[in-house]
């Protein structure tokens, strides 16, 4: 179900911390997407490619990355930048969500 | 169905009437759980109305709609946040794809009455009733350009996304189950065909990408 998947996903801000506050907001978030029973393979490699230029390689190896651990980063970056590609997800019916760097 | 290649990137979806008129009810659906969801007139500007800010604090009750609509952030705070300035504009950029999809495949339904030629019955005389059998039927022909390309796998995923959601599909499991429902089957056959309709047009789609620029791949 929804929730469980997304339930022990946790933030470690230790790493983050360590950066200056300019370059955390610039590199401190990531836009993660999450596996579900629906979207095909094909769909989620073509929209990889489709919004964000991935080669088919690129795109293939997320995708599988989806495919088998459930959840794969497809994008780091400002938070405002990781926010409108998780918008860009919903739209295209991917479940994406966005949280700070960590491990 | 089946899917002809065009030139210039364009694609031929060749649908039976049936399948045409399946697609169509089902993606006028989407379309009126979007509206029920909606707040306001949809924008006849596209950018201003997937620029549109506003939407509701909570997640959709309806669970076809909360699969349209997912939580952004794992904190229910921020999640709620994040929605109340986005969840419109996403709505109407999902009410646009929809509209492209519904108006293509109204604007080549068949017109019964001119469309369908008449027929000789077996002692030579015409069959007023026009009345074909199903082989016979025209077929549908919809045209997918590079353009509309992806309103249409982005508007056949939410049907998808809403048909899960309805049947309760949430993994591979639940799929094996529900297609030995006898209340479900039918469902879950559309649900499938419509997976199939999307995988061939993806593979269309890819064909003519690597065939128009060797070089990035």
């Amino acid at each position: 179900m929804v929730s469980t998947v997304i339930d022990g996903v946790r933030t470690d801000t230790e790493q983050a911390q360590e950066l200056t506050p300019a370059s955390r907001e610039q590199r401190a978030w990531e836009t993660v997407v999450w596996d579900d029973p629906v979207n095909l393979m094909s769909y989620v490699s073509y929209v990889f490619r489709s919004h964000f230029g991935m080669t088919r390689e690129r795109a293939d190896q997320l995708m599988l990355l989806v495919h088998t651990e459930g959840n794969a980063v497809v994008a780091e970056g400002s938070r405002s930048a990781m926010e409108l590609h998780v918008e860009a997800m919903h739209a295209y019916g991917l479940w994406a969500t966005l949280r700070e760097r960590g491990e | 169905m089946r899917i002809l290649a065009g030139y210039a990137g364009r694609l031929t979806l060749e649908l039976h009437p049936d399948e045409a008129a399946l697609i169509d009810s089902l993606v006028g659906q989407v379309l009126e759980l979007l509206q029920s969801h909606s707040s306001t007139e949809l924008d006849p500007d596209p950018l201003l109305a997937s620029l549109e800010v506003g939407g509701s604090s909570t997640p959709p009750e309806d669970p076809a709609l909360a699969r349209l609509f997912p939580d952004a952030y794992e904190d229910a705070v921020e999640a709620s946040e994040y929605r109340r300035f986005t969840e419109q504009g996403l709505l109407n950029r999902k009410l646009q794809d929809a509209t492209v999809v519904s108006a293509a495949l109204s604007a080549e339904a068949p017109d019964r009455a001119s469309r369908e030629p008449l027929r000789e019955d077996p002692d030579g005389t015409i069959d007023g009733q026009r009345i074909m059998a199903d082989e016979d039927a025209l077929p549908v022909k919809v045209t997918i350009t590079e353009a509309s390309l992806e309103a249409w796998v982005r508007t056949l995923t939410a049907v998808r996304l809403a048909l899960a959601a309805r049947l309760g599909l949430d993994s591979d499991e639940d799929h094996e189950r529900l297609e030995d429902d006898p209340e479900a089957r039918s469902t879950v056959l559309v649900y499938d065909w419509l997976a199939a309709i999307i995988e061939s047009v993806l593979q269309f789609e890819s064909a003519v990408v690597e065939d128009s620029d060797p070089e990035a791949l």
